[in-house]
């Protein structure tokens, strides 16, 4: 049973086709990879899926937790996060002059249940939901290796844990499905092999989804349990690590044809 | 400069803050905000009652804190929510007419002025509301353009108004000079709490997120258009209550207290206390206020000595040292070290 489901989506910006119908299943506790060479369509495909952009045509179906489908394409990003799909962003996105800790509370925004009125006048369900929230942000920050610097500004921490923060806000919103738009860009082998580490741990402990765009290869073919491969708009493989490696098309996209 | 300071010292000692957060139960703190208010206002009301803040000062205190209100409500939208809006005085308007015709179509009690100023403040309000759905779309100087041609646009209606009602282009008088200390302060000081309130509240949060990134807030969850607008109301609320207090100030009230420039002015208040920064603020209008006091004496000159000195405060502000430094060398100023230069620039 697919928890996202897409048929046939397509995306046209004026005359180019960024994406053309293309049909991606992902299961429930998967974690899955979507490659391809640059301008491939790839971020593309993760703003279709969050909301940022409008389909063209196509099918963007959800299954919750309680078996409804919901159909997200097309709905405003709040919208899908508010169906449980989180995401990063390829060039870093955090709240930069907001501390760490509020970052993640900003993740948290969307399940407040104290009104506004209820803040302004210091009623009891505010702080008990504060206490609430800050307890929970304090432990995905510890699971991810940031508590001890919960009261820095985002901006001033060093791009690897920049990174770490925005998936750790991702999480906070309480998602199902996480999309990590080249959670490794940037860092030197040992800090992506501790990212790997940071991932899995992450999924199981939050009972994720996860679907992550990446360059790495050596990273995404040891992490990931299956691959789409995408060129120039359309799926052109998918299958496992090994099935993906030996794929002669992906070879080709990457390497480009024999003459 | 200086929010780099804090973060230096504030790594290391992370915990400490949340600890001592921790430690005082939610109405202890209250207390003794409530306490601090109290302790200003009794301070005050003592420096008046002895004189050492003179009749004709004090009467100018009240509109530094009518000031206040305005700006604190402008940092809200522009400050900490990041929408750029310059139509701040035409919602201060609509809360100075209503209040008026409230109290020069009532008994004048103390009942009724609050109640005007109540129900400017709604009015205001509700007029953000109508507005900001469909102008919190725009972004940075788009959103400005159109709320400054709102601004505009609510002053010109009542110039252009049957003299009858609002008075025209000679406005409304014939009420008394209604704005007592009291009123000024508390008002100031109950803005201040509930701007205070929502920052450090989830609403909060979310409209600096929406100031630092839409994109990033929107994926996060966080309703854009919701945020906006409610950043909006508030904001428009205390500038309608504001007004309200204005009006009492003056004793009368016209279209052009009520122009552009005013706009400006709050602004100017918001930017020299620093945007977001609502301590700021309130140090913002109470410098802006104390200049103004000195340059009464100027009279025909008195603009252009403002202005300059606008310039002046920004650019030390901003940290931008060059033209003092080549002001020094013009002149050849060489005892002349403030601390801002010598710590910027490394000038000795």
């Amino acid at each position: 049973m697919p928890i996202l489901n897409v048929e046939n989506l397509n995306k046209s910006f004026g005359g180019l086709k960024a994406v053309s119908d293309v049909n991606i299943y992902v299961k429930r506790g998967e974690l899955l990879g979507l490659i391809g060479p640059n301008g491939a369509g790839k971020t593309t495909i993760f703003n279709l899926l969050t909301g940022v952009y409008v389909p063209t045509t196509g099918v963007i179906e959800l299954t919750g937790s309680d078996g409804r489908k919901v159909k997200i394409g097309g709905m405003k990003p709040y919208m899908t996060a508010r169906h449980g799909l989180s995401r990063t962003f390829q060039n870093i996105r955090l709240f930069k002059s907001m501390t760490v800790l509020d970052n993640i509370l900003v993740g948290m925004h969307k399940n407040v249940k104290y009104t506004l009125l209820e803040a302004i006048f210091r009623l009891p369900r505010y702080y008990k939901q504060e206490s609430r929230f800050e307890e929970q942000a304090m432990h995905i920050l510890e699971v991810v290796g940031l508590a001890h610097k919960a009261q820095e500004l985002a901006a001033n921490l060093p791009y690897g844990e920049q990174r770490k923060l925005e998936i750790a806000r991702a999480i906070a919103t309480g998602a199902s499905v996480i999309f990590l738009d080249e959670p490794a860009a940037g860092m030197n082998p040992s800090e992506t092999d501790e990212l790997a580490g940071l991932i899995v741990s992450l999924k199981d402990e939050y009972d994720l989804t996860i679907i992550l765009i990446e360059h790495d290869m050596k990273f995404v073919m040891g992490l990931c349990e299956r691959i789409y491969v995408l060129d120039f708009g359309t799926i052109i493989a998918e299958g496992n690590p090994d099935e993906i490696k030996h794929n002669q098309r992906v070879i080709q996209a990457y390497l480009g044809e024999e003459a | 400069m200086e929010k780099l300071h804090t973060n230096q010292t504030g790594g290391p000692v992370a915990g400490a803050p949340e600890n001592a957060k921790k430690k005082m139960p939610p109405w202890l703190a209250g207390l003794i905000g409530l306490a601090v208010i109290v302790g200003v206002y009794g301070i005050l009301k003592l420096l008046i009652w002895t004189e050492v803040i003179s009749i004709y000062y004090a009467d100018y205190l009240n509109l530094i804190l009518i000031n206040m209100i305005l700006g604190l409500g402008l940092n809200l939208i522009t400050g900490i929510t990041g929408q750029f809006s310059l139509g701040h005085a035409g919602f201060m308007a609509v809360g100075a007419y209503t209040t008026a015709l409230v109290v020069l179509n009532t008994s004048g009690s103390l009942v009724s002025i609050l109640g005007g100023i109540l129900l400017g403040a709604v009015l205001a309000g509700l007029l953000g509301l109508l507005v900001g759905i469909p102008t919190l779309r725009l972004k940075g100087d788009y959103l400005a353009i159109a709320t400054l041609g709102l601004g505009e646009i609510i002053r010109i209606f009542i110039t252009n108004t049957d003299q009858k009602v609002l008075g025209g282009s000679a406005g409304l008088s014939g009420f008394p000079i209604f704005t007592t200390f009291e009123m000024a302060f508390f008002g100031a000081a109950i803005t201040f709490v509930v701007v205070r309130n929502l920052l450090k509240s989830s609403y909060g949060r979310a409209c600096v997120a929406v100031r630092e990134d839409e994109i990033a807030a929107e994926s996060m969850g966080v309703n854009l258009a919701k945020v906006k607008i409610m950043a909006f109301v508030v904001g428009t609320f205390f500038a309608g209550m504001a007004g309200g207090l204005f009006t009492g100030y003056m004793g009368i009230i016209q279209p052009k207290s009520f122009d552009f420039m005013k706009s400006i002015d709050i602004l100017m208040i918001v930017v020299l206390g620093g945007l977001g920064n609502i301590w700021g603020t309130l140090v913002g209008a109470i410098v802006l206020g104390i200049v103004n006091i000195f340059l009464q004496d100027l009279s025909s000159v008195r603009m252009i000595v403002y202005a300059l000195l606008l310039v002046i405060i920004m650019l030390v502000k901003s940290g931008d040292t060059r033209f003092f430094v080549w002001l020094r060398k013009l002149f050849n100023w060489k005892k002349w070290t403030p601390a801002f230069l010598s710590k910027k620039s490394g000038v000795k």
